[in-house]
């Protein structure tokens, strides 16, 4: 009986703190403009198949570059014109969310796993392996980051997978950074400290009382970075240095565009609104969440 | 002071070192760096004699002792492609790249900073929420696309400008822009920032009390103690104009050394790619040192010691 009960209030707190946050966030534009404008390349990431009218690998000479459909000679089956082999620009388009999302989470993520590992053990255990990873840290950041990955891009070759690589091994000292930084001043607070005296082991420390705290800022960061890597993926891919250029990728179609610009300026016009409003949603979104959970930096 | 100074240069000999590592072992670490510089089609004996020539089968320990010793002497290896040494060709670039960037730091200062000013003089107008806005896009903006862009519209339909190179100084003005947009948002949020700061301090009150015009304040008070937090930031932006316009100069064929290390890797010419991206992140380290010494000429309550 006395279970039930408690279960009743649990879902009712909850629920009602769900929906305060929710009229909270709908008081936030940024929120839901944010929202909106991920939700698109989202769905298209995910339902890619269903979603594309047809083939987007499917070449067709005879009609290659057709306008969008409001221009003379568009047609509705290919919504937003053909590229220069006759292959449906929309369905590229939907394609193409998919290198982005996937360029731009899982450097972020590669980058978060190396980093935050690295700058717990810097921050909390200190000495020599402080000594070395800071250093590594601060080499790495005071080299030009874009010239980097450029560069390595370039020698290494170009695949989903180098670049991934690539953006998380070198974006990950910001992480560390600010893990050291933040377990630093944690480790000085009360409440660590009495963790410490009552007992609690290192790990026990860190696991339950450190990398909580850690959670709001890292993800924060971590938003912000997702839309610096999905801009560079593109910019790579517009230098043809990212994925191969079979893949449909929003920076691949920009390069492929480039040389029609003056005859058909659609080829390129459509990949580079895609990322305009990919990366403005999540800058969005990282804005909202900056100010909702520090509420320090307003 | 001295103790200071000897400790920064010492971490920067340290950046220089590791930057050699990573620049060496950049074409190394995938193996046979012949096979990577090599086409697809060269047959072994070529690709043999190729390792010969340059080198790369000896041990790993003299071929680095050798790419950093001769690094030292001011020797930075010789272009495959052009069959010159890689330091001339940087130093025929230079200008243009220099020419770039210095107009694009002077456009974004005198743009984005009396942006950031007037936004925090009147917070939550207008031309606040202009500020706000641009920052947020110009950290959106796929700034190759915007570069296409406006070639689109002004060289292509409009005719105004050329669409690509260096030639007069109409040629200038797309790059500038194109190269500006990132950082003029972006510097015009931190001012802000940095001003509403300083604008709640009792100095500022104090100015105002005496009478000093809403100029006068800005000027003379405010922006002087909020300019150490922007020049950090403007450094940077230099720092990354000069290194990091590899796109850029590529989206203009702007012949300077970011478009130098795209053509080199487009013809896998890696010697140069290495020579360049040595030069680009000494300078990149320097500017930053330069920024950092600057504090204390702008600000003389921070010692260093």
């Amino acid at each position: 009986m006395s279970e039930i009960r408690i279960d009743g209030i649990k879902t009712a707190t909850s629920r009602r703190v769900s929906r305060r946050m929710i009229a909270r966030a709908l008081k936030h534009k940024r929120f839901i403009l944010g929202i909106v404008l991920i939700l698109v390349p989202f769905v298209w990431a995910i339902a890619a198949p269903v979603l594309a009218p047809g083939d987007p690998f499917d070449q067709d000479l005879s009609i290659a570059v057709l306008p969008p459909v409001w221009l003379e000679g568009g047609s509705w089956e290919y919504p937003l014109g053909t590229d220069f082999v006759g292959r449906d620009i929309y369905g590229r388009l939907i394609y193409g969310a998919r290198v982005s999302l996937t360029v731009g989470l899982g450097g972020v993520l590669l980058a978060i796993v190396i980093g935050v590992t690295l700058g717990l053990i810097a921050g909390y255990y200190g000495g020599w392996s402080e000594t070395i990873i800071m250093a590594v840290v601060d080499m790495l950041l005071s080299l030009p980051y874009l010239l980097l990955v450029v560069v390595v891009a370039g020698i290494w070759g170009s695949s989903l997978r180098n670049v991934i690589l690539i953006f998380g091994v070198l974006d990950f000292p910001l992480f560390t950074r600010m893990t050291r930084g933040e377990v630093l001043s944690l480790r000085e607070s009360g409440f660590v400290e009495a963790a410490h005296m009552v007992g609690a082991s290192g790990w026990f420390i860190l696991r339950h009382h450190i990398v909580p705290n850690l959670v709001g800022v890292i993800i924060t960061v971590a938003t912000f970075e997702i839309a610096n890597m999905i801009l560079l993926e593109a910019g790579l891919g517009f230098l043809g240095l990212s994925v191969p250029p079979t893949i449909p990728s929003w920076g691949n179609m920009l390069a492929e565009g480039r040389n029609y610009l003056a005859s058909a300026w659609w080829l390129a016009s459509f990949a580079g609104l895609a990322i305009l409003c990919t990366t403005l949603g999540i800058n969005l979104l990282g804005d909202w969440l900056r100010d909702t959970l520090d509420p320090r930096s307003r | 002071m001295q103790r200071y100074l000897l400790r920064r240069l010492g971490q920067a000999v340290f950046v220089v070192f590791g930057l050699s590592l990573i620049v060496f072992f950049m074409v190394r670490l995938t193996g046979d760096p012949a096979r990577l510089m090599m086409s697809r089609e060269a047959t072994a004996e070529q690709v043999a004699a190729f390792r010969q020539r340059l080198g790369f089968d000896r041990p790993l320990l003299v071929q680095y002792l050798d790419f950093a010793g001769s690094a030292l002497r001011g020797d930075l290896g010789t272009s495959i492609y052009y069959r010159q040494p890689a330091i001339k060709l940087i130093k025929e670039r230079l200008r243009p790249t220099i020419e770039l960037a210095s107009l694009g730091l002077i456009f974004t200062i005198i743009t984005g900073i009396p942006l950031g000013i007037i936004a925090a003089y009147k917070p939550g107008t207008f031309w606040d929420g202009i500020t706000q806005s641009l920052s947020l896009i110009s950290q959106s903006v796929p700034i190759y696309w915007a570069g296409l862009v406006l070639i689109l519209i002004f060289a292509v339909r409009l005719q105004l400008v050329p669409t690509f190179g260096r030639d007069d100084w109409r040629s200038y003005i797309l790059p500038v822009f194109a190269i500006s947009l990132q950082w003029i948002g972006r510097l015009a949020r931190l001012t802000r920032t940095a001003m509403l700061e300083v604008l709640q301090q009792d100095y500022i009150l104090a100015a105002q009390a005496k009478g000093a015009g809403p100029l006068t304040v800005l000027s003379r008070h405010a922006l002087r103690n909020a300019a150490v937090p922007l020049l950090t930031y403007v450094g940077l932006s230099f720092g990354y104009m000069l290194g990091g316009s590899v796109i850029i100069e590529s989206v203009f064929a702007w012949p300077g050394i970011g478009f130098l290390v795209f053509q080199a890797i487009s013809v896998r010419d890696f010697p140069l790619v290495q020579a360049v991206t040595v030069v680009i992140s000494i300078m990149f380290l320097a500017i930053n040192l330069l920024v950092d010494l600057s504090y204390i000429l702008l600000n003389p309550r921070i010692r260093y010691s």
